[in-house]
């Protein structure tokens, strides 16, 4: 139904999307100190520069730490603000759903200012717990979306057994509730975790030398040289994405064959 | 645990979190605009009536516009092909839209300062075809360009849902009753797809107006746009004042926007 036309633009704009990705590696492996493309010649030179350099090694933990961190207590108040608003369906409390989604309508540097303004005067800027507490509160509304569609698909009967069974109500949410919600609490868990690993803007105000993350870290290599170790770096992660989305669509793929063969 | 005290709890856990830890901060740093000495208003009559404002303004709006006009350009014929096109296009597709859709905004704005490096592949082409040196990067066009491409898997992930409850029926039909693929994309496709298409086109505009990572690395400070200049007054001027009403103009335009978005996203028939 869709014209050749249409066909070529997309894969033109596909093009654009990966094509300067893919320059990016070849760059990374280069001999030259300059952002030459194509490389006069290859080597791992800038992959044992980066390994040797403790600074890169420590920016990559605190982003592990800042995301787990950010990642768990995300998802705890998410999970607490979802089931407080989509279970048993009162549609009266939907009203406020606006509310938990506040931080999305804030752009993230007026955000990013604001921490940076309130948190030094609290003494927050430069540690993990700042960015975790800053993190959490930015990924909120992504831990709920990605919690809402399970969450309204709880069987509110589920419940009523276990109650005439005898359970008391945090029986039945350690054993009823959270069972039935496993999937949607993995999926925000792993948005939250991408969101703070990703997040650059607030990281850059707050993060200071001490708790500084890897985006950040990058973001002021850009600025202040033309080290094409960044491009090595750019390579990993581009790399990691790549392998992680091979992985989910061959685990898709394979799911979808298990269910439509006989 | 009594349900009264849960029903309590449960949504003032986060709320609480989110007020002191969210909430606080934002309007703290806002309220400041109002502090100066001349009068509660002083920023703001300042940032009429320089025109330096005026012009960075301008130029986040037009730069934002630019942007939209890439994304819909781009994403369309994507989110159109991933809809409605052959199987395996449309899953090689959309792999592509994903890999770029997890990759670190850092990491895509460095690939444009490479690609259109004065030793990058788009220079030496020029240089190959006996052309002068483009001059591309570090201005704002490289900051659009850099800004289009982090928004286009967006666009396509608002877009995708709302061509997909187009009923392919009614292509066969209008193509049954011998209309031409123009015909059909003029007088079937665009007009269903219109909800959808405005709400990818207000979603890249409000993201682009607050950017500030892509044009600070792409753009250049003489052609700074909203964001940085919020940045400029705090970090090089000492100005928290402007820079609180600067942010309390860009958050007043995004919630505007914002609201208006999730109207078009409801009529598009998706979750906001």
């Amino acid at each position: 139904m869709v014209g050749p036309l249409a066909i070529l633009l997309a894969i033109l704009a596909a093009a654009f999307l990966i094509l300067p990705q893919l320059i990016v590696v070849p760059v990374g492996f280069s001999t030259s100190p300059s952002l030459q493309f194509p490389p006069p010649g290859y080597s791992m030179e800038l992959m044992r520069r980066l390994f040797d350099d403790p600074g890169w090694a420590q920016a990559f933990y605190n982003s592990l730490v800042i995301g787990i961190g950010a990642s768990i207590l995300g998802t705890c108040l998410a999970l607490a603000a979802g089931l407080w608003l989509y279970r048993h369906r009162k549609m009266g409390r939907r009203n406020f759903e606006a509310l938990f989604f506040l931080p999305v309508f804030v752009p993230t540097i007026v955000s990013a200012v604001a921490y940076y303004f309130v948190f030094g005067q609290l003494g927050l800027n430069g540690s993990r717990v700042g960015l975790i507490i800053a993190h959490a509160s930015l990924g909120l509304p992504i831990g709920l979306l990605a919690l809402k569609p399970t969450i309204l698909r709880l069987d509110p009967t589920l419940d009523k057994a276990a109650e005439s069974c005898g359970a008391s109500s945090f029986q039945i949410f350690r054993w009823v509730t959270l069972p039935a919600l496993r999937p949607g609490i993995l999926v925000a868990g792993l948005f939250g975790f991408l969101h703070s690993f990703d997040e650059t803007v607030v990281a850059v105000f707050i993060a200071g030398r001490d708790a500084e993350t890897l985006p950040k870290k990058m973001f002021e290599s850009i600025r202040l040289e033309t080290d094409p170790i960044i491009a090595t770096v750019s390579s990993l992660l581009f790399g990691g994405v790549l392998a992680a989305c091979l992985l989910y669509a061959a685990l898709a793929g394979r799911r979808m064959q298990i269910s439509t063969s006989p | 645990m009594s349900d009264g005290v849960r029903s309590w709890l449960l949504p003032g856990l986060p709320l609480v979190f989110l007020v002191l830890l969210f909430g606080y901060p934002v309007a703290e740093f806002l309220s400041v605009a109002f502090t100066d000495p001349a009068g509660p208003f002083a920023p703001f009559l300042h940032l009429v009536s320089e025109s330096v404002y005026r012009i960075v303004l301008g130029r986040t709006i037009t730069n934002a516009l630019f942007v939209v006009v890439v994304v819909v350009l781009l994403a369309f014929p994507l989110a159109l092909t991933i809809a409605h096109g052959p199987r395996v296009v449309s899953r090689t597709l959309l792999f592509v839209v994903a890999v770029s859709f997890w990759t670190s905004f850092v990491v895509k704005s460095y690939t444009w300062i490479i690609v259109l490096g004065n030793r990058g592949p788009i220079v030496e082409l020029a240089n190959l075809l006996g052309l002068d040196s483009p001059r591309i990067l570090f201005t704002s066009l490289a900051a659009v360009i850099g800004m289009a491409h982090i928004l286009v898997p967006f666009a396509v992930l608002v877009l995708v849902p709302s061509l997909l409850r187009i009923d392919r029926r009614l292509l066969l039909a209008a193509h049954g009753l011998g209309a031409s693929r123009l015909q059909i994309f003029r007088t079937v496709i665009l007009p269903l797809s219109a909800p959808g298409l405005s709400a990818a086109a207000l979603l890249s505009f409000v993201l682009s107006i607050g950017y500030y990572i892509t044009p600070a690395l792409l753009g250049t400070p003489r052609e700074m746009m909203i964001a940085q200049l919020i940045v400029q007054q705090i970090e090089e001027l000492l100005e928290w004042r402007l820079a609180a009403a600067l942010s309390l103009v860009l958050l007043t335009v995004t919630v505007v926007l914002s609201t208006l978005y999730r109207k078009a996203s409801a009529k598009a028939g998706g979750e906001a």
